[in-house]
């Protein structure tokens, strides 16, 4: 019987594999001049083809003193899943406008641009059909007394809108996000993390060198002067991290190959739990004592020579000696780097990286020598601070090869662990509040949470953000491993036609009818069944409409056909509809965090 | 403190997306080092039935698990990346090539999460003896 089903399911996939038209049968362009004065243009499309609006436009092709004047089209176009398309044949004229110095008869070469796909699944290249004609222009306008030509004007028309056509998705936000500021963002991280590394002591043995170089130009340097020897400095010692940085872009497929063996994992793991150990104070990482003193005599030796050359090769000596102190944040950053592969974008990263940790040099460049940050205590917090965060990248690298549990678990002590630290369980001592009783109280929190995450694991949660729901009524109510739908939780009904989904119109036309398509083979269908639909709030208000649910488990014939009928290439989806008609922009395409999912019902 | 963790925090995730190999031939270089194949997948602007593939099938944990298994995943748009000469009518185009380059399968248009995997099942191993799971 499975293997018939399975023999069934491949030829289905087989057909769906095959049965897309080539692009000459998807579109059919042509053009025919009429009066000798402008052009019919039309597109005949395939069946259940449709082309894109803002794709579909004409120019002129070559050096036609003719411009185009006007391309309408007759067809309206119409909102498919939130983009404009036409759906039918489409029909368009075209028409010119000469210069004064146009013959009388003059060939254009007209294009046609057109992009289109198949509601089966398959979107097909950007693509032109080129027309050429003999235009009569004796009764065409003047260009000039046109004004701009309706080529330039849908040739503006930005791109990637595509981008957004489900709405508001999850995942379509964070790529979204990431691609639009990718570049930006990550240099400004990057530039953060310098920043908050140059708050650490690593930074302080550069200082004297630095104020020395200042001091050595005289008495009465200027500021400016003095801000520019840093610079020079800042920017040497930024070039020595850069070309760390486009190394880890060249050699980057090696880092992530062995991101993916559990034992590098648990190698890197230990390296950063190493690097934490020396945050907190326990031992010191560094270079050996005679080389550091060999490079610190090196650099002296540049410095005595004065001038700015002097200056940026100390930067970069300066870079080697502070390198291993600031090694954990570095040790990150070429992990990123390195998974990025992108040799360009870890030169930048470093680069700039390195020019926020030299941003306190530079203050003090611009200072020359009369501003220097105080070292007090609350550089060792921060480096403790930073230790802290070492411990929670370990343990979020050993998530990859640890069970779920046991990660909770490791969260669930360092939770506690921190809040020991941060004094939690001490008392406040009188008079020195404000400060030491805000850390206090985060303390206080990181230890309930702490405490929450301990028990939640050993119940046998693993989830961070609700570890108690193994004591909680939707948490038992989760049928494991099935779309839960037989809960008591949310009562969906079942359907698997289109028919059943009419009926169900039908019936209630005055309500709002949810409609779920859901499989077991889905995992974020199962996410929003689990977390979202689980979500007290979202139950009330799920409550007012009438649920259905499309199981397409089976992807049956019929329960294809459903799926097609909107537009969806499989599950998930969640469509809306009233008086039997889908709500336009209603729909919901992956995994919606409870929250949210509830502010969309709240706009239905 | 605070900003740090959301330093941190906006660090994560950034280091997590690994899921793409970063150039075709990293891909295969990758592919060679850990004796599989590579899945590519050939995309554009202004396509639906790619987004649904990217967005919804290859992020699903249990079908990727299933890939990455066997597969270096590598995505390229017809568009902006070398592709090699890989042939399509449209997109999504999948093809699967053993680490040698030779094509084991193509697939033409849009696979929901059950269809894809039934149509894995089909495909050849290019060294191991073909077995169903």
């Amino acid at each position: 019987m499975k293997k018939i089903i399975a023999l069934l399911l491949l030829t289905l996939s087989l057909i769906a594999g095959t049965k897309f038209l080539m692009p000459e049968e998807a579109f059919m362009p042509s053009a025919q001049l009429i009066n000798g004065e402008s052009i019919d243009a039309s597109m005949k499309l395939g069946d259940k083809i449709y082309i894109y609006k803002e794709q579909f436009k004409f120019t002129l092709k070559g050096d036609s003193t003719l411009k185009i004047a006007d391309a309408t089209v007759k067809n309206v176009a119409e909102d498919h899943e939130g983009e404009m398309v036409y759906l039918d044949d489409v029909e368009a004229t075209i028409t010119f406008s000469k210069e004064d110095g146009s013959a009388a008869n003059e060939t254009v070469t007209l294009v046609m641009h057109y992009q289109g796909c198949s509601e089966a699944g398959l979107c097909y290249e950007p693509s032109t059909k080129e027309f050429v004609f003999d235009i009569t222009t004796a009764s065409l306008p003047t260009t000039s007394a046109m004004s701009n030509d309706i080529t330039k004007d849908t040739a503006l028309v930005e791109e990637g809108s595509a981008n957004d056509q489900f709405g508001a998705s999850e995942t379509d936000e964070i790529v979204e996000a990431l691609k639009g500021g990718s570049i930006l963002t990550i240099l400004a991280v990057f530039f953060g993390i310098g920043v908050v590394l140059s708050l650490t002591p690593c930074i302080f043995p550069m200082i004297p060198i630095l104020s020395s170089i200042i001091v050595s130009q005289g008495e009465d340097i200027s500021a400016k002067r003095g801000f520019m020897l840093s610079l020079v400095y800042v920017v040497a010692m930024a070039f020595a991290y850069s070309i760390a940085g486009v190394l880890a872009g060249i050699f980057g497929e090696n880092l992530q190959v062995l991101l993916q063996n559990p034992y590098a994992i648990g190698g890197f793991a230990l390296v950063f739990i190493a690097l934490a150990l020396s945050m907190f104070g326990f031992y010191e990482i560094g270079l050996p004592a005679s080389w550091q003193s060999k490079l610190s005599s090196a650099s002296d030796s540049a410095s005595s020579k004065g001038g700015f050359v002097g200056v940026a090769v100390m930067g970069f000596l300066s870079a080697l000696i502070v390198g291993p102190c600031v090694a954990p944040g570095l040790a990150g950053a070429l992990i990123y780097i390195g998974q990025t592969g992108n040799a360009a974008l870890g030169g930048a990263a470093l680069f700039v990286m390195s020019i926020g940790m030299g941003l306190p040099l530079l203050l003090i460049g611009a200072g020359a020598g009369k501003f220097m940050p105080r070292p007090g205590g609350w550089m060792d917090t921060l480096t403790h601070v930073f230790g802290a965060v070492m411990l929670a990248i370990a343990i979020w690298m050993l998530s990859r090869i640890l069970p779920d549990t046991a990660t909770m678990l490791l969260w669930a002590v360092f939770f506690m662990f921190s809040a020991v630290y941060m004094g939690a369980l001490e008392p406040l001592e009188v008079g020195k509040r404000s400060w030491n009783a805000l850390v206090k109280a985060m303390g206080v929190l990181f230890m309930i949470y702490g405490a929450l995450l301990f028990s939640g694991a050993l119940s046998g949660s693993t989830s961070m953000f609700t570890p108690l729901d193994q004591f909680t009524d939707k948490g038992t109510a989760v049928v494991q491993g099935t779309v839960a739908t037989q809960t008591s939780a949310t009562q969906f009904k079942i359907i698997h036609s289109g028919a059943e989904l009419d009926a169900i119109l039908e019936a209630n036309k005055d309500k709002t009818v949810m409609l779920d398509f859901a499989a077991e083979w889905c995992s974020s269908c199962k996410e929003m069944e689990h977390i979202t639909f689980a979500d007290v709030g979202v139950k009330a208000k799920m409550g007012e409409f009438i649920l259905v649910q499309a199981d397409v488990t089976d992807n049956t014939d019929e329960e294809r056909a459903l799926t097609k009928r909107f537009g969806l290439f499989g599950p998930p989806g969640i469509l809306f509809f009233k008086d039997a008609k889908e709500i336009k922009n209603a729909r919901i395409i992956g995994y919606q965090p409870p929250e949210k999912f509830l502010a969309h019902l709240n706009k239905l | 403190m605070k900003p740090l963790l959301l330093l941190i925090l906006s660090f994560l995730p950034l280091a997590a997306d690994a899921r793409w190999a970063a150039s075709y031939e990293k891909a295969f270089v990758q592919a060679k080092e850990q004796e599989k194949s590579v899945l590519v997948m050939l995309s554009q602007d202004n396509c639906k039935a790619c987004w649904y593939m990217e967005n919804i099938v290859f992020e699903d944990e249990v079908l990727i698990e299933k890939i990455e298994k066997e597969y270096v995943m590598l995505y390229l748009d017809v568009h902006d990346d070398d592709i090699h000469g890989l042939d399509y009518s449209g997109t999504p185009t999948l093809y699967f090539l053993s680490s040698d380059d030779k094509v084991l399968k193509r697939l033409n248009g849009v696979y929901n999460i059950k269809e894809l995997t039934a149509a894995m099942l089909k495909i050849e191993k290019p060294e191991k003896k073909k077995e169903l799971k």
